[in-house]
């Protein structure tokens, strides 16, 4: 299935180039490349969005107001900012506002395709250095709606396994407390990575927390 | 022999060694930038340092992209300085990012002549 996306930047060098950039990546196409939220909900109206990218700093619509905008009347078109800004409460306000994905605007290539891959099929991505973020408040506030596929049931093992990850346990502190080995640990969190369809340790967090098997 | 002013490997690495979007990305960056360098350059005329943060914020993720470590250097120290009080060394780094950029576009176009 194809990707759509939508590019919001007044900085048309920006915007260019990203779009020079994507141009490359498989299943992902281009369709909205707009200068400043108004044009971006104008653009909305006539055109089928999946994602857009939604810088925060423009005139006459900012992102802030755009996204708020973005959620009340396009509620299924999901939404990662792109921002110069790497300070953890501000990434955190925006998630709490409704972000599916905040991404720094020097950030690779192959981690922009990750996050629109990642966005597009859980709803959210969280990079590395959102792992360290406040998602527990996050999804108890439900401002985090994760969205999972069906999948197989977790075993016994993997949910102690899961669990131990939730209370940022290591893998050999995992291990020694359910009397396994590392190498089993690892081998239930790649099971989990793959059941969940989440990317990381913080999306495995984000589903045990939003399927009530975690609690903090 | 000093260090060339750009990584053109970063490009490369960006576009995969396409050769028509690298070229297509050097000159929309020519055509684009002279405009906040020109905000800069006001900027500094004026002491006005919100105008100067604000044209090195959208800069910054370009020289990135660019593969221009010097002028991503450059961008942090005059961040960093405009909040400090030695007005002289904010205006020697402003200037020296300026020349830096000459020297970035004189590269740049090399490198487009070259293709």
């Amino acid at each position: 299935m194809m990707i759509r996306l939508a590019l919001t930047d007044d900085q048309l060098l920006f915007r260019r180039g990203m779009a020079l950039l994507l141009r490359d990546m498989a299943g992902v196409q281009v369709v909205l490349d707009c200068a400043n939220g108004e044009e971006l909900l104008a653009g909305l109206k006539n055109e089928s969005v999946d994602i857009v990218l939604l810088d925060l700093q423009m005139p006459v619509m900012d992102g802030v107001e755009t996204m708020q905008r973005v959620r009340k009347d396009f509620p299924d078109v999901k939404v990662i900012v792109l921002s110069s800004h790497d300070e953890e409460q501000y990434i955190l306000h925006l998630m709490e506002l409704g972000a599916n994905g905040y991404l720094l605007k020097d950030t690779e290539p192959d981690v922009i395709d990750t996050a629109i891959r990642s966005v597009a099929q859980s709803g959210y991505y969280f990079s590395d250095a959102l792992n360290k973020l406040d998602l527990h408040g996050l999804v108890k506030k439900r401002k985090l709606t994760p969205t999972f596929n069906d999948i197989d049931p977790l075993s016994e093992r993997e949910l102690d396994v899961l669990r131990g990850i939730c209370k940022e346990f290591t893998t050999a502190e995992i291990a020694e407390k359910i009397f396994i080995s590392p190498r089993t640990v690892d081998f239930h969190r790649n099971n989990l990575l793959l059941k969940t369809g989440a990317r990381n340790a913080a999306g495995l967090v984000v589903y045990a927390m939003s399927k009530g098997l975690f609690a903090p | 022999m000093s260090d060339p002013v750009i990584d053109l490997t970063t490009l490369c690495r960006l576009f995969k060694n396409d050769r028509n979007r690298i070229q297509e990305w050097i000159t929309l960056y020519l055509a684009e930038t002279p405009a906040y360098f020109q905000q800069i350059m006001e900027g500094a005329a004026t002491n006005d340092a919100e105008q100067v943060l604000r044209a090195l914020h959208d800069l910054r993720p370009m020289a990135h992209y660019l593969g221009a470590p010097h002028m991503l250097v450059l961008c942090d120290a005059i961040k960093e300085l405009s909040s400090a009080s030695d007005p002289q060394a904010f205006q020697e780094s402003i200037a020296e990012l300026l020349s830096h950029a000459q020297s970035i576009e004189v590269a740049l176009n090399a490198e487009l002549n070259n293709r």
